[in-house]
């Protein structure tokens, strides 16, 4: 007797352990997934909430401003960047820093509209922001440039436009003399053949720069930035959105001329377009902006002159 | 005994049933809490996303003025631009995260409100650039509207008060 009541209790001992374990197991799993989901959109919604923030600062009006962002907590931040679709795609991308954990998220927020251009050393709490115009000829887009505050810049001997851009934007992470340039590990870019210990050298004049042994051609100011920005793969997958945005606007300037108003305008635009569409429809990467040249000064100059301007 | 063992036995695994189920159910309760605020969270951040727009639009190359009418203007559109653009619709469907966009002529005042297309063109004052379903509130902004007009014989730029609203889609 005394046997049985024994083994009855341990049965049933044994069977509330076993499924109070398995319900534990079960309640812990779950919790974990909850603070993964739970940090991912955290993440998501930085993200989100850092593409809006950027629209502001692509009003005309703000073009050459630096603003500052600050994020509640450490985090790094990521690009990236698809060509697929009428425009591609731009995703932004944050991971938080939580008691000196990473908190790795995949998913990134998407923006068809924005061009957003950063370093693979974008992390800290502060970050900087400035954006310019992208005109080719006629202007595409706004660049947005982001850098983080603790990464510091130098410009050594920049051309002139360039030195006063950057002095005017107040950015406390840029320097355009070599005696400000104190940080640690500056980022040295040089605009001049003597100078030494370069990270990035520009070739102002032939519209070419040298980063990490790579070479990113571009057309003007903007997507000079852009290069010094950004990366390789980056730079060359947003350059191919931006020529199909370029692509777009032409058809419509296109079609623009054609209205009844244009017909009396002595326009000769409509040639030099069809030509320009079928440069941007062979583009394939920064290396055809060596061809641009004569193009863009022909649709600059005809369209500048016109009675009745497209842009 | 061995029937009252057996009572036991499934006594526990009742409770332990019992106590699954409660923890489940909290656990979708606390989810369904938290999802909804997700949704929240995602219609504010849309929410945001159009005020910030209806400020914007205007400078986007594809409506802006640039300098087609003599020099720069901010919250400018061109209205040849915008006529033309309604042929490109389509490929721009997902391009600005929005569920409807409309641009409606204020000032000088119309009496009825005629539908723009390129066949009744200038004579219209209402341009329904997008239309979704499921729109929420609407955000407005003002913007000079634009075009080139022929009289005489001799091209000007005729320039028009309208009013840009933008809304964003329900979650």
């Amino acid at each position: 007797m005394e046997k049985k009541a024994y083994l009855e209790i341990q049965f049933s001992w044994i069977f509330a352990l076993i499924v109070g374990a398995i319900i534990l197991f079960f309640a812990i799993f779950m919790v974990i997934k909850f603070v993964k989901t739970e940090s991912s959109s955290q993440n998501i919604q930085t993200s989100k909430e850092i593409g809006i923030l950027l629209n502001s600062l692509e009003t005309s009006y703000e073009e050459g401003t630096s603003n500052l962002i600050a994020l509640p907590q450490y985090s790094k931040l990521y690009s990236t960047c698809s060509n697929s679709g009428n425009f591609g795609t731009q995703g932004i991308l944050v991971n938080e820093k939580v008691y000196g954990k990473w908190q790795e998220s995949k998913i990134p927020a998407i923006f068809e509209d924005k061009y957003l251009f950063l370093d693979n050393l974008s992390e800290g709490i502060d970050f900087y922001v400035f954006s310019k115009p992208f005109e080719f000829p006629f202007k595409v887009a706004t660049l947005t440039y982001l850098t983080s505050s603790i990464q510091q810049y130098c410009f050594i001997n920049p051309p002139t436009s360039v030195k006063e851009e950057i002095i005017k934007l107040e950015q406390t992470n840029l320097v355009v003399s070599e005696s400000n340039c104190t940080s640690e590990s500056p980022i040295r870019i040089c605009f001049s053949s003597g100078s030494l210990n370069c990270d990035i050298t520009v070739k102002y004049n032939e519209k070419f720069l040298v980063k990490e042994g790579k070479t990113f051609w571009f057309v003007d100011d903007a997507s000079m930035y852009a290069g010094i920005f950004s990366v390789k793969d980056q730079y060359e997958c947003q350059m191919k959105r931006l020529m199909k945005r370029a692509n777009s606007l032409s058809e419509i300037y296109k079609e623009k001329i054609l209205l009844n108003t244009y017909s009396s305008c002595k326009s000769d635009v409509l040639l030099d377009l069809e030509s320009f569409i079928s440069y941007l429809n062979s583009y394939s990467d920064s290396k055809d902006f060596k061809s641009s040249n004569l193009i863009l000064t022909e649709l600059e100059n005809k369209n500048k002159y016109s009675l009745c301007r497209l842009w | 005994m061995v029937k009252k063992a057996q009572v036991k036995i499934q006594q526990t695994a009742f409770m332990l049933i019992a106590l699954t189920l409660f923890f489940v159910l909290v656990g979708l309760f606390f989810l369904s809490f938290k999802l909804s605020g997700l949704r929240e969270k995602a219609t504010l951040l849309d929410e945001k996303n159009a005020l910030i727009l209806s400020s914007k639009i205007a400078n986007y190359p594809e409506f802006s003025c640039e300098e087609a009418y003599d020099s720069k203007r901010v919250n400018c559109i061109d209205a040849d631009k915008l006529i033309v653009f309604m042929n490109f619709k389509p490929k721009y469907s997902s391009f600005l995260e929005i569920s409807s966009l409309e641009l409606r002529k204020i000032y000088p005042k119309q009496t009825s409100e005629i539908i723009c297309n390129s066949s009744n063109y200038p004579d219209c004052n209402y341009f329904k650039i997008f239309s979704g379903e499921n729109s929420g509130p609407d955000y407005t902004s003002f913007v000079s509207l634009c075009r080139k007009e022929i009289y005489s014989g001799a091209i000007y730029n005729k320039c028009e008060l309208a009013k840009i609203i933008v809304s964003y889609k329900i979650k």
